[in-house]
């Protein structure tokens, strides 16, 4: 996933083996922490003290399993500091000019807070780290990257900008259904295939 | 959109993020020390009331509870003091866990 920008810690949502949301944050500290989404608007923590060890798969510092007393953030707001393919878009689209709180982002997170649904927001949180890998694997991702800024991103923008919102949402629906056909089939595919392993 | 709209949302976007930061914050602190007071409680009702509400509230009012909950974050804070966390230009703030806790509460 990418970050969400420079001098930013930054974070993804994504689902685990058993379809549950979870957040991870890498923190500027060098700390991580990961939260598990219950299901009943709690969710587990579990932090690791160096990124080195959660990357390597090792077990948490520190672990609660059980629920927390405090509710969850909604999903939208879980996104706010972490990358997502959009975002990416974005920084190639910028490079070194890119900030996180450019125009683009900001209206669509406004739109996504606003008028996008938590189901959809869920089963985009649950396909886009392997839309986002799909891609990168392609040999042509920048041309790929250039086009959802174009089709995607800025075509959104300007229809929330005129107020046509049923329309950006059509697109913004249309275009993760067809990434996800063209990145992250292959890649579910070999997720589910591990999940009936098991 | 008008500039003035734009801007208003720009400083809500940033003040969500931050409400947001500490929200998981104050959950480290709880975590890591076994703290909990009915001023967090407080904190994290008038987040959770934010939340929820936020769609049936115009964004001036949107932006006037998250000043609040801000305020009562640097408060809580003060109170559980300023040199366990790390402030960041960009408006983020990490917790610095003690692990030492950790490991004298798993040796009991």
């Amino acid at each position: 996933m990418s970050k969400g920008g420079k001098n930013r810690d930054w974070g993804y949502a994504s689902c685990d083996d058993d379809g549950k949301l979870t957040y991870t944050s890498y923190e500027k500290s060098g700390k991580v922490n990961r939260y598990t989404d219950l299901g009943n608007g709690k969710h587990t923590h579990e932090n690791w003290e160096k990124k080195e060890d959660y990357n390597s798969g090792k077990a948490p510092d520190y672990s609660r399993t059980t629920e927390s007393k405090r509710n969850n953030p909604s999903i939208g707001e879980v996104q706010k500091n972490g990358g997502c393919y959009l975002t990416t878009a974005c920084m190639k689209h910028y490079l070194n000019n890119f900030d996180d709180n450019c125009y683009e982002l900001t209206v669509l997170r406004w739109f996504r807070n606003n008028f996008v649904s938590e189901e959809d927001i869920r089963h985009y949180y649950s396909v886009a780290p392997y839309i986002v890998d799909g891609i990168e694997k392609e040999d042509n991702k920048d041309i790929v990257y250039d086009y959802i800024y174009d089709n995607i991103v800025d075509y959104c923008v300007t229809a929330i900008e005129n107020g046509n919102y049923e329309e950006a949402y059509t697109r913004y629906k249309e275009s993760i259904l067809s990434l996800e056909e063209l990145y992250s089939i292959r890649e579910l595919s070999k997720k589910f295939i591990k999940i009936l392993s098991k | 959109m008008s500039k003035a709209s734009k801007e208003l949302i720009n400083r809500l976007e940033k003040d969500m993020y931050r409400i947001f930061r500490f929200s998981l914050v104050f959950e480290d602190f709880t975590d890591n020390t076994g703290y909990d007071s009915l001023f967090l409680d407080k904190i994290y009702e008038k987040i959770y009331y934010l939340r929820e509400e936020k769609n049936n509230l115009t964004e001036e009012k949107q932006l006037e509870l998250a000043t609040d909950i801000l305020n009562d974050c640097e408060k809580m804070v003060d109170i559980a003091g300023r040199d366990k966390f790390i402030f960041y230009e960009d408006g983020d703030v990490n917790y610095i866990w003690d692990y030492s806790l950790i490991k004298r509460k798993n040796n009991e």
